[in-house]
């Protein structure tokens, strides 16, 4: 009541302002045509199902990957293991122990002096000597055939240098 | 409708207590059962020769173990396993039997092995139940005995326990990583889960100044020669004079080092560094080098050498009777005379003059080498020698070396008089993996470059026609050296025992550039340095001539006069 009473005075006021004519108001007529609501929802879904379906794929390829990492993994370890072994093998192939072996196997023997050819003048320094073979430790028929032709065996089979051969000039130290 | 209600309610207040309360723990368990730690086992560093062959590498290796109550039967799972690891049946099938839950079936076996048991089935089975694989690694010592007391060994775990193995440790061994990661019930990794690594260290790669291939035929050579003459021990040195650089360190006894347990301890260790002898004749080029350093003789000094020779109470003799005979000092080295040295020593005025040299050419000093158990031997100071101790010493009787010592004071003469320091060890890899070469050894003039030339030629009459050891020639080389056949100190009897054998040499004479130092400790039948030592070294010598492509000088000796006209 006495609000009505204290906003009741002003509403005369308003109305009684001088100035320009007041702009008539109208209603706005509401709009014409509504946006259909299909393709969107249709979008959204699309949008939702693309990002699962990416999600899936994304899913999908990094186990795949996982899967491929480890068979490749597994086939690593043993191409690696491989590689070991043969290296193994041809380091245990190399060693001069080895080596020594099938050379006398071939007949080979082990060179007396050292020689080399100077290139320049084509000299040789040194006095080459060919190597004598041991006497084979027994008979075996396998060796018998093998001796290459660059090494006499000699039948008469002196035994090595170190059998004192030599008498000791001045032995005395 | 009540009751429904109270269902509901509990089953919502279970629901929050799982999801709110315990969430944490209960992910946290599920994760601790996908979550794998694994340690990455550092690769210990390879030990390689002079030109990159490998001494001592690491390679994959699997460790097979059992839980013997998940073996079904014994009897059958070891005869599958038999054949393919190269161990009996009845052996396998007790590791196999039991209940106990965790036990080694077979140590180190290589990868391959592993592959073909796990593709092994029984009958009623897949795989071979209660049998698992370990991975680990081995250390491999492709050359087996070669150079194996220079490189050492490592024990179970892998850790060095002999030779540089052990010496080297921290800078082969590297540092373990760990990799932390979710693995799947199939065994593979869970991509994008947890996971967290810290990369092991690689131990360092080590390269040795040894070459392989002179090593092997030193360690040949040398154990003939202790067979034959059925010797207790015996070493050969093959040493570059101008680096210090040691070619070859070779010992016998010796072990493989693929199995160390099977050598007894005596052999596994470095005898040209912890067998300490009396070098005996070959300490005579130490009295050589300070008389012609102090200019007090020269070659050509005429010494004469009766049978017996009295000093301070005590008779001095050679190595064998003989009349009086006229040689020059020359001849004294050649023949090896121990009156004749003693004799030219007196030159010097005061035997304690040797000391000094003594001491410059590295006698009772350590190697530097950094191997276990090396002796320094023991050289008295001249305020505790005796009064026959300076005559004693003159001809190597007295003081005690080890044969990288004794090498290293030819290695001397050989480098025209400058001293440079033995080393074992060319470089190490760096973090890059690129190899970090060794510092150079420290070098020290001990006599002059003249001094050094002249006891050369003098070390060139001992192989010539008239001296003692005519066998370490090597034809078409001029080669000098020295014998020494030196009683033998026998710390268990405290007296002397049998005879020490060496030959000390180098070639070319005239412009050096190997040493190579045989000894022969207590041969039981022997006649000299010169017959039984020269040989080896001779053998030795001629393939390291070939193997570092010295070439002969071509020059002739100046042929000293050895008897006085």
């Amino acid at each position: 009541m006495k609000a009505a009473a204290t906003t009741a005075p002003a509403r005369p006021a308003t109305g009684a302002r001088p100035g320009p004519p007041r702009p008539r108001l109208a209603l706005v007529p509401p709009m014409a045509a509504h946006a259909p609501k299909a393709p969107f929802v249709v979008l959204v879904a699309m949008l939702l199902l693309a990002g699962l379906g990416g999600l899936l794929f994304l899913h999908t390829a990094l186990a795949e990957d996982s899967f491929r990492l480890h068979d490749l993994q597994v086939r690593s370890a043993k191409l690696a293991d491989r590689e070991q072994a043969l290296e193994q093998e041809v380091s245990l192939d190399a060693s001069p122990r080895v080596l020594a072996r099938r050379a006398e196997a071939l007949g080979m023997v082990r060179s007396e002096n050292p020689a080399f050819i100077r290139l320049s003048d084509g000299r040789i320094l040194g006095k080459p000597k060919a190597g004598v073979a041991p006497p084979p430790p027994t008979p075996s028929p396998s060796a018998s055939g093998s001796p290459a032709p660059s090494a006499p065996a000699a039948p008469s089979a002196s035994p090595s240098p170190s059998g004192g051969s030599g008498p000791t000039p001045g032995g005395r130290d | 409708m009540l009751g429904l209600l109270v269902l509901l309610s509990l089953f919502a207040g279970r629901l929050f207590q799982l999801q709110g309360l315990d969430a944490t723990a209960y992910a946290d368990e599920a994760a601790a059962g996908r979550l794998r730690t694994q340690v990455l086992h550092a690769e210990r560093g390879t030990i390689t020769d002079r030109n990159g062959v490998a001494l001592a590498t690491s390679v994959d290796a699997v460790d097979i173990t059992t839980d013997q109550t998940k073996v079904a039967d014994p009897a059958a799972e070891a005869r599958a396993l038999a054949p393919v690891l190269g161990i009996d049946v009845a052996t396998l099938q007790q590791r196999l039997t039991g209940t106990r839950r965790f036990g080694y079936v077979a140590k180190a076996v290589t990868p391959q092995q592993w592959h073909r048991a796990t593709r092994l089935d029984l009958p009623d089975t897949v795989g071979l139940p209660g049998i698992y694989g370990v991975k680990t690694s081995k250390r491999v010592y492709p050359g087996g005995e070669t150079g194996a007391n220079i490189v050492g060994y490592v024990g179970a775990e892998g850790n060095g326990l002999g030779g540089l193995e052990y010496a080297l440790d921290s800078t082969l061994a590297g540092r373990d990583g760990t990799a932390t990661y979710e693995l799947s019930a199939g065994g593979r990794r869970i991509p994008g889960a947890d996971d967290s690594e810290r990369d092991a260290v690689p131990g360092r790669d080590v390269r040795l100044t040894i070459d392989r291939d002179i090593q092997w035929v030193a360690q040949q050579s040398i154990a003939k020669a202790v067979k034959a003459t059925s010797a207790q021990s015996g070493t050969v040195i093959v040493m570059d004079p101008h680096t210090g650089d040691l070619l070859a360190m070779a010992t016998v006894p010796t072990f493989d080092a693929n199995h160390p347990g099977s050598a007894p301890a005596a052999a596994r260790g470095n005898r040209a560094l912890t067998e300490p002898y009396e070098p005996g004749s070959t300490g005579k080029v130490i009295t050589a080098s300070a008389l012609l350093e102090e200019h007090r003789i020269t070659p050509e000094t005429p010494i004469t050498v009766p049978n017996r020779y009295c000093r301070a109470g005590k008779c001095f003799k050679d190595f064998e009777d003989h009349g009086t005979e006229h040689l020059t000092y020359a001849g004294t080295i050649a023949k090896s005379s121990n009156i004749g040295t003693i004799k030219a020593a007196e030159r010097l005025g005061n035997l304690k003059k040797l000391y000094p040299y003594l001491d410059r050419f590295g006698v009772g000093h350590p190697s530097g080498l950094g191997l276990p158990g090396e002796t320094r031997g023991a050289l008295p100071k001249p305020s505790t020698w005796s009064a026959t101790s300076g005559y004693t010493m003159a001809f190597g009787q007295g003081y005690s070396v080890n044969t990288v010592q004794m090498a290293s004071v030819f290695a001397t003469i050989a480098n025209n008089g400058v001293r440079v320091a033995p080393r074992l060890i060319a470089g190490t890899t760096s973090d890059d993996g690129t190899l970090e070469p060794a510092a150079r050894s420290a070098s020290r003039r001990v006599i002059s470059p003249g001094t050094a030339r002249t006891v050369r030629l003098l070390l060139e009459t001992v192989t010539s026609k008239g001296g003692t050891a005519p066998l370490a020639a090597v034809p078409g080389y001029r080669v000098g050296g020295k014998t020494g056949t030196a009683q033998r100190f026998n710390p268990s009897c405290g007296c002397y025992r049998g005879y020490t054998m060496s030959f000390i040499g180098l070639a070319p004479v005239d412009k050096p550039d190997l040493v190579v130092a045989v000894t022969l400790q207590a041969p039981r039948s022997a006649i000299g340095g010169g017959v039984n030592a020269g040989p080896v070294f001779k053998e030795v010598m001629s393939f390291a001539l070939e193997a570092q492509r010295v070439p002969p000088t071509g020059t002739k000796p100046p042929g000293l006069q050895i008897q006085r006209r």
